[in-house]
């Protein structure tokens, strides 16, 4: 597993390419793109989920602290490019309730 | 230090005697194979030089000996050796040596290769003991979570109750579980069940479980329905745990005298339903997102109400059972469950077929994730 994240010149935007596994053990990476978010909570945050394999509750539960580092309701971001696999798992948890998925 | 110096030449005794007991060491002797085990085992010395071709048993049968009964304790052993083959060596080191010194021997070198392996004894030893805090700790540690495990789970069961028709099975990856399931008769007489899977597992996934358990008796001893305790529930979760730690879950309500089942499904697998009239499956998918994630105002408690005949069975379970990975890497998946409940009539015991059909899948693998699995028998409950 592992997390890139691209940053736009003007702070704008925040790019990250999750690979493989999403799980418990993504905490770290992801860590680092949430401290991020608490230094930029005003920034437009673009997952890249295409070559997520698997994801489990603890990632699901990193997705809502980012949200919640980004203001919330009002969390600008966006979750990309899920494979039908990955679809289903939001699908069961509901989280297009929470997040814009695609 | 102790060195137990092990040679059938009393010249080469003598000398290496003297030589280490210049460098301040204590020295103890033997002659031969045997002698050397029995001062090895009485004197325990902290390093032993060993010659290799001896009268009796020679020097790799009591490196071998020596270094089985020593263990974990590590107790270098030098051959003292005039034969140079590299076959001699590798001999010697297959034997449990750890290094070699060659006759004639030269006191600077001995001295150096003595100090170096005292080193390393010594590093050794540190490590051991380590080792043995270690487990000591782990070992109190794991008693005071089956201590704390025990009052948790006679906490959390306390206001259970058998209800003939609903079998239970849940299989812990860890000494604590987080998932959940309870079940009540409330005193209208209907039936109310809570499935529950905590993020995670452990103690971390479980400490949500008291405050769940306590909601879902009390509320149920009161009458109330389902929704309310739903709502409750969620109100409670979001409020106490942190963002990241939310329930999945699913309750039921069995109202046997309208004859229906009501359910609210939060981020589980589809539940199935399996009744006699047509042998089909049918599933109810998860509406609503987990317990503890949405706040008061955004909570949605539409329950899902469905006409009882009295002769379904309805089963339910936790991702942790349809996540499943065997050794091949292939998943247990839910449409293997869909497809174990087509396979026959109602009066085959699913419940049974689909935990052994876990158990074979998961072999002897380590679990990693809680699996819980509940059938509701109508046949049993609807009398």
């Amino acid at each position: 597993m592992a997390i890139t994240t691209q940053i736009s010149n003007d702070n704008s935007e925040v790019k990250l390419k999750i690979r493989g596994r999403f799980d418990f053990d993504s905490h770290e990476d992801f860590g680092r793109a949430l401290e991020y978010a608490k230094n930029y909570p005003h920034a437009k945050y673009v997952l890249d989920f295409s070559d997520v394999t698997d994801i489990d509750s603890s990632a699901l539960g990193m997705l809502l602290l980012l949200r919640d580092a980004l203001g919330g309701e009002g969390a600008n971001m966006e979750i990309i490019r899920c494979t039908p696999d990955i679809l289903e798992e939001f699908n069961i948890v509901n989280f297009s309730k929470m997040f814009t998925i695609s | 230090m102790k060195i137990l110096v092990v040679d059938d030449d009393l010249m080469n005794q003598e000398f290496l005697e003297i030589l280490l007991g210049g460098f301040d060491h204590q020295v103890v002797l033997a002659s031969d194979g045997e002698s050397a085990i029995e001062q090895f085992t009485s004197e325990q010395p902290d390093l032993i030089l060993m010659d290799i071709v001896m009268p009796g048993m020679d020097g790799y049968i009591a490196a071998r000996r020596i270094k089985s009964i020593a263990g974990d304790n590590f107790v270098p052993i030098i051959f003292l050796s005039s034969l140079t083959s590299t076959e001699d060596f590798r001999k010697a080191i297959d034997a449990g040596g750890d290094d070699f010194l060659f006759k004639p021997y030269n006191s600077e070198l001995i001295k150096a290769k003595i100090d170096a392996m005292s080193r390393i004894r010594e590093f050794n030893v540190e490590l051991q003991q380590h080792k043995l805090t270690l487990e000591k700790h782990q070992k109190q540690q794991q008693r005071e979570l089956k201590l704390a495990e025990h009052i948790f789970r006679t906490v959390v069961n306390s206001g259970s109750s058998d209800i003939p028709g609903v079998r239970k099975w849940v299989s812990s990856a860890s000494v604590f579980c987080g998932d959940l399931l309870l079940c009540t008769q409330i005193p209208s007489g209907s039936i109310h069940i809570l499935l529950g899977d905590f993020t995670g597992h452990g103690l971390t996934a479980a400490i949500g479980a008291l405050p769940a358990s306590d909601i879902f008796y009390g509320m149920s001893n009161k009458g109330l329905s389902i929704k309310e305790i739903a709502t409750e529930l969620n109100r409670k979760l979001f409020t106490l745990l942190p963002t990241e730690i939310f329930c999945a879950a699913s309750l039921f309500e069995i109202d046997i005298q309208k004859m229906t089942l009501g359910i609210w499904n939060g981020g589980l697998p589809n539940i199935c339903i399996k009744s006699s009239e047509k042998n089909e499956v049918n599933s109810i998918s998860s509406t609503h997102p987990p317990l503890g994630i949405m706040s008061e105002n955004d909570f949605d408690s539409t329950i899902e109400t469905i006409s009882l005949y009295g002769n379904e069975k309805v089963y339910a379970y936790t991702d942790g059972l349809s996540q499943l990975v065997s050794d091949e890497g292939e998943k247990f998946g839910d449409k293997r469950v869909t497809q174990l409940l087509r396979d026959g009539n109602i009066d085959v015991d699913y419940f049974e077929r689909l935990r052994d059909s876990v158990q074979d899948f998961l072999g002897v693998n380590e679990q990693m994730d809680d699996i819980s699995l509940v059938e509701i028998d109508m046949t049993k409950i609807v009398r």
